[in-house]
């Protein structure tokens, strides 16, 4: 991925926002974590100060029933062992609680107890009355050594006084030893925790639940537990001696100035920070999580919201700038922005699209003008070039042929005038013939000529032509000009058409005088004229059966001075074809003709079907 | 194997035929002319065709020759007549009606000897046809 691109920028604003966020995330867990062991911790020694009160309570009510019985003197003073061994069992009914109670007298030997004559041994530990009566004070005996009395039990004795200093007696007290463990069930030890309660010498006094090892033996050989110190709430955090880490929590248990037993909460610290590592664990997998759906969710949505809007964009730019104007972001939805953007650059570019075909349009149109333009230019000039051309042929003919007729008028005119010795009035006759004629011929020349020029000027005014109507019209002119000449015509139908009628009479004059002045030698003459539509054309012909003209000059049929024929054969100017050429091609048609020599000819003209 | 005395007219006027005939008449060449009255007849008498069959491949020892004629006009018998190796060098006068300086340039450039236009006036039109015919038939050395 491009290290400049909008999803990597988009990935690095969100990791921006989420390393802070789980950094935060990690310190509030971790003091959240703290916070919790310390408050477990702190339950740790609550639980241990609980064990403490429960054991010092059974320790305050010994001193306190000791005490108070031996101030009593017929009890603790009397001689009659017997008597005393009686109060001592009547107490022992009263409180359950002890195994035994006794006097040792200050000699350290026993008095009385209440554990019957089967005793082996001693009901106390003659050892730790002998220390009390040196130092004379509520005590308690350590367990081991000495005291392992069965059923086991906890000794405390307490002096007897005489007077003021003297002691006489003790008074010796043995606490059921279980009692002490199941006062410790009743506190809330945290989970897989072990309270055990000690004596000076390390023995354990009271523990539960109970280990193996059991009460009585001393600390040193638990599995844990390598430190027992008798300071108020200490908390030690360590190994034991099974290689297990755990918190201890220790107190004293103080009656007076001495501390006669210590307590200690051991418990694994797995065990304990367990809910509160497994939390912070979970809030950091949850953390975790959160983080991946977040980015998964930002992907997506960035996916749709930004990146395939830009990369919609980026692909239409692209394409775009390539030259294909149809390129868009199809974004049609106006979600963001992005997608306005998106749209907008739709819109953008569906402007530019028309515009340039706007343009393609505008320029195929000037492009088309010019054409027409250029084309109607041309067709001007090409009539300018045919007008001119003709002007030319025009000016021509006066030069060439309307001076023919004139010398031939003055030739046979000097012909009478200088042989006076014409011999007869035939040849006389004749040089006036022709002079006349000639004359006659000038004269058709120039009208013609003039024709010509007029018809080449004449404005057209276009309207719909009857042609059956017109060339009969025509024909029947002529019929009256040519009487006694036999002509069969025969005449098809002529479809309607529009034009200048004027015009278009003078095209039926000059074909059909034409068909008729080569058709002269022929008896009868045949001429036949038709006419047809073929494609959007309307084509008219007039074929006779007379002279004809070869073929190879059929290229200067029209042309305006133009003649196949002599004057001596057929008489003629050679303008009547220009003329009907000019005509046709006025009204947007063609002239063409067929014909053998001595078979006859066909004229054809067509015209369009809609003259514009 | 040629006449090398004729002279071969070229019209298809009838009245201009006569009154040329009519002036070569009173110099005694009337007999030597012979008459084609259009293009195509120009050249039917060199190829010996037509009315012109059976009388040889004769070389006249001028042609006269209009300018405007049916089918075939004067310009055309001319360029004929130029690219024909053997007519090549006949003596070429053009005698027409025109004055046009395009007719009288391209007649030139086509290899004429000369350009007439006929006079309008009878008397003048005899005097050039005569001098014509006198110089061109009897002063002029033909090419051998």
């Amino acid at each position: 991925m491009n290290s400049k691109s909008f999803k990597f920028r988009l990935i690095f604003l969100l990791l921006l926002v989420l390393i802070p966020t789980g950094m935060l995330v990690l310190g509030a867990n971790v003091q959240r974590q703290e916070s919790e062991k310390k408050m477990l911790r702190e339950q740790a020694i609550y639980a241990a100060k609980l064990a403490a009160a429960s054991q010092a309570y059974y320790i305050k009510q010994t001193r306190q029933l000791l005490s108070t019985m031996t101030q009593f003197p017929f009890f603790v003073m009397a001689k009659d062992q017997g008597l005393s061994r009686t109060g001592m069992a009547n107490l022992k009914l009263l409180q359950p609680d002890f195994h035994d109670f006794g006097l040792i007298e200050k000699d350290g030997t026993v008095f009385c107890h209440t554990l019957g004559t089967n005793l082996i041994g001693d009901p106390i530990s003659l050892a730790f009355a002998r220390k009390v009566l040196k130092k004379p004070a509520f005590s308690m005996n350590e367990l081991g050594g000495e005291n392992n009395l069965k059923p086991a039990s906890l000794q405390f004795a307490y002096p007897v006084f005489q007077g003021n200093k003297q002691v006489i007696r003790l008074m010796y007290a043995s606490l059921k030893l279980p009692l002490l463990s199941e006062a410790l069930a009743a506190i809330p030890v945290p989970e897989g925790g072990v309270v055990s309660v000690m004596d000076r010498g390390g023995h354990v006094v009271a523990q539960h639940p109970l280990l193996q090892d059991g009460v009585g033996k001393k600390i040193s050989s638990f599995p844990f537990a390598p430190k027992v110190v008798s300071q108020e709430g200490e908390i030690l955090e360590t190994d034991g001696r099974d290689g297990i880490r755990r918190l201890y929590a220790t107190t004293s248990v103080v009656d007076g100035i001495e501390p006669f037993l210590s307590v200690q909460v051991a418990v694994p610290q797995k065990l304990l920070f367990a809910q509160a590592d497994a939390r912070f664990g979970g809030s950091l997998v949850g953390f975790l999580l959160i983080s991946v759906i977040v980015l998964l969710i930002a992907r997506w949505y960035s996916e749709r919201a930004f990146l395939r809007p830009v990369g919609a964009m980026l692909g239409a730019t692209e394409l775009l700038t390539k030259g294909d104007l149809t390129a868009r972001t199809g974004i049609s939805s106006e979600k963001s922005e992005l997608h306005i953007l998106a749209r907008r650059f739709d819109i953008m570019a569906d402007t530019l699209a028309s515009r340039q075909r706007q343009l393609e349009q505008a320029n195929a149109e000037i492009r088309r003008n010019n054409a027409e333009l250029e084309q109607r230019v041309e067709e001007r000039t090409s009539e300018l070039v045919t007008l001119n051309n003709e002007l030319e042929a025009f000016s021509y003919s006066v030069s060439h042929d309307l001076r023919a007729p004139l010398r031939h008028m003055d030739g046979f005119a000097q012909l009478l005038v200088v042989d006076p010795s014409m011999e007869s009035n035939a040849i006389a006759q004749r040089y006036l013939g022709l002079i006349t004629k000639s004359a006659k011929q000038m004269g058709a020349l120039i009208d013609d000529l003039l024709s010509f020029s007029k018809m080449s000027r004449q404005s057209m005014a276009v309207e719909k032509v009857d042609m059956g109507q017109l060339v009969s019209g025509v024909v029947d002119e002529i019929k009256i000009n040519e009487e006694g000449r036999e002509i069969i015509w025969k005449i098809g139908s002529l479809p309607e058409v529009r034009g200048d009628v004027a015009l278009i009479r003078m095209v039926w004059q000059n074909l059909l005088s034409n068909a008729v002045k080569y058709t002269r030698a022929r008896k009868p003459a045949e001429i036949e004229i038709n006419g047809a539509q073929k494609g959007n054309e309307l084509i008219y012909s007039i074929k006779d059966n007379g002279a004809g003209f070869n073929m190879k000059y059929a290229n200067k049929l029209f042309g305006v001075f133009q003649r196949l024929h002599r004057e001596s054969e057929f008489e003629g100017t050679g303008i009547g074809l220009a003329n009907v050429r000019r005509i046709i091609q006025r009204h947007g048609g063609r002239t063409w003709a067929e014909a053998e020599l001595g078979k006859g000819a066909t004229f054809f003209f067509s015209l369009p079907e809609q003259l514009s | 194997m040629t006449y090398q005395k004729e002279l071969l007219f070229v019209d298809d006027c009838e009245n201009d035929i006569e009154l040329t005939l009519g002036a070569l008449e009173s110099i005694g060449l009337k007999e030597r002319v012979v008459v084609a009255r259009d293009g195509v007849e120009a050249l039917e008498y060199f190829s010996g065709e037509g009315q012109f069959a059976g009388r040889g491949n004769p070389i006249p020892k001028l042609v006269l020759l209009d300018l405007k004629l049916p089918r075939i006009n004067g310009m055309e018998v001319l360029k004929a007549i130029r690219e024909n190796e053997r007519l090549r060098d006949v003596p070429v006068v053009m005698l027409t009606s025109s004055r046009e300086p395009r007719d009288v340039a391209e007649g030139y450039r086509l290899g004429i000897n000369a350009f007439v236009v006929k006079p309008v006036n009878f008397k003048d039109f005899t005097d050039s046809v005569q001098q014509l015919g006198r110089f061109w038939m009897t002063v002029n050395e033909p090419p051998p």
